[in-house]
């Protein structure tokens, strides 16, 4: 199994997340309204749901990178929109948060998870070290000197996930991160995610595919969570309940039946 | 009398002070407000906005006029005789230089891919990191501005006529130079100044344009290449 790439340091405690009634719109459609979830330290959660249903806006929501529009996301049980200055300095450093669409610097490869690194006040030699070793984990530290603007789709989302990871977060919000991964990379990414979780970190991972999620699950030996966010509602559930969740009647049942199922879904 | 070749070498050098002086002020001014108004999310930021922008019309020979009656003896700012110096001059080009590196700031930040400002935010950085990251990120958008404010100062003439006063061997730059040889109707030497002006506003477009072709070629994104198979350096 693919080692974790860090900084040498301890892995930031993940702060206990938590959705109290929450509602989002998004270009005046009504996303989700009434969400209530909590992803407690060590915990993981799966968002499932069609495109537009709104889990790229709920991973946004959890990373403080936008405010709900009813009401709060508790983060260490505060909510984000009451944090200022240092404090949110600090509690956004606890996550580490991959695009769907990576927003890489207009800089090397390399830079672009040095930069983080000297943010958090590691010396440039060092970020620089650190960071190297984090692309070769990733299997694109032969990218390393390459304008990160220059690179394909694929490479561009692991080194989005390097990015993320270096600095060993204590949450990981992670939106399709295997897009553009061959089944090989897939898994390398998959298993650096698991060994994240089995450390005691947690996540939020929006997929497609419950074959991709378990995966993570088998490896990890930490069951996740289940959001299915679909047609403006909402439906929570644990692992286990998930067959239940599949051979529900309904939308939500319809949409289950329809994603790549896992090997064995308990 | 025509111009001697240390009055035209004082003229030139006096314009590239003021213009390079104006362009270097304007600068630090500019670039950090255009930068802070372009993240800025504080209410009043359109008004400011709206306010940088309509600047970017303003008259030179308006400005030079505020200026004169703020400058002149009996006016508000008499008291710092700038009135007909090159330090008057300078004061000018800055004024007119400054909403446009503004201006031209705002765009190059509010230009950057959304899932870029979203990278740079969720990475962590404190509000000065981010500041930094910002313009770093902007760079290429924000050398154009600068360019652009050069350019300004350069083509100038009224403001630097009137806070300047064309006094030969003092306050005389290329442009009000050129209007003082027409005037005298010695239009060779208006020819031989403007030249000098067209191949320093030449050289300032050349800089923008290889400003604009580094930045695609290091983004990666496609240039024009030159024909009969002699490449280029797009990758």
């Amino acid at each position: 199994m693919m080692r974790a790439p860090s900084h040498g340091g301890d892995r930031i405690d993940p702060p206990e997340v938590r959705c109290v009634d929450v509602a989002a719109t998004l270009g005046g459609t009504r996303l989700f309204r009434a969400l209530d979830l909590e992803i407690a330290p060590g915990q993981w959660l799966t968002i499932l749901g069609p495109s537009g249903s709104g889990k790229t806006t709920m991973l946004r929501l959890l990373a403080g990178l936008l405010e709900p529009n009813e009401g709060d996301v508790l983060v260490g049980g505060r909510p984000w929109a009451r944090l200022r200055g240092e404090e949110r300095v600090s509690m956004r450093r606890k996550f580490g948060y991959v695009q769907q669409q990576p927003g890489l610097f207009h800089a090397t490869v390399l830079e672009n998870l040095a930069i983080p690194l000297r943010w958090r006040g590691l010396p440039r030699d060092e970020a620089s070290e650190v960071a190297r070793d984090a692309l070769a984990a990733v299997g694109v530290d032969h990218l390393a000197s390459k304008n990160a603007l220059t690179l394909s789709g694929g490479e561009r989302q692991r080194v989005a996930f390097a990015r993320a990871i270096v600095p060993r977060p204590g949450i990981l919000l992670l939106d399709e991160f295997t897009n553009h991964q061959d089944t090989e990379r897939a898994d390398l990414l998959e298993g650096i995610v698991a060994q994240h979780l089995r450390s005691g970190g947690s996540a939020t991972v929006v997929a497609h595919d419950l074959g991709h999620v378990d995966r993570i699950r088998r490896a990890s030996a930490v069951d996740p969570k289940v959001c299915v966010l679909l047609g403006g509602a909402w439906h929570a559930t644990g692992w286990k309940q998930l067959p239940s969740l599949i051979a529900a009647d309904g939308a939500v049942g319809s949409f289950m039946r329809r994603l790549p199922a896992p090997e064995s879904p308990t | 009398m025509a111009l001697s070749a240390d009055e035209l070498l004082q003229i030139v050098v006096l314009t590239a002070q003021v213009t390079i002086g104006a362009t270097l002020l304007g600068s630090v001014i500019g670039i950090p407000l255009g930068t802070f108004l372009g993240l800025s999310r504080v209410r009043g930021r359109g008004l400011v906005r709206a306010v940088v922008y309509s600047l970017y019309a303003l008259p030179p020979v308006v400005a030079g006029l505020v200026l004169y009656l703020l400058l002149r003896r009996e006016g508000p700012l008499g008291v710092l005789g700038l009135l007909f110096t090159p330090w008057g001059i300078l004061l000018a080009e800055t004024l007119l230089t400054i909403p446009l590196i503004t201006g031209l700031t705002i765009a190059a930040i509010a230009e950057l891919p959304s899932e870029l400002a979203e990278a740079i935010d969720a990475g962590g950085p404190t509000s000065h990191q981010r500041f930094i990251a910002f313009v770093s990120q902007a760079r290429f958008g924000i050398l154009s501005a600068v360019l652009v404010g050069y350019g300004r100062s350069l083509a100038e003439v009224a403001a630097a006529l009137i806070v300047g006063g064309n006094i030969r061997g003092e306050t005389r730059t290329l442009g009000t130079a050129i209007l003082q040889e027409v005037n005298r109707g010695e239009f060779a030497f208006a020819l031989v100044l403007a030249g000098i002006l067209i191949a320093q506003a030449a050289a300032t477009a050349f800089l923008l344009y290889r400003l604009q072709r580094a930045e695609r070629v290091s983004a990666g994104r496609p240039v024009l290449r030159r024909r009969h198979g002699e490449g280029g350096d797009s990758p």
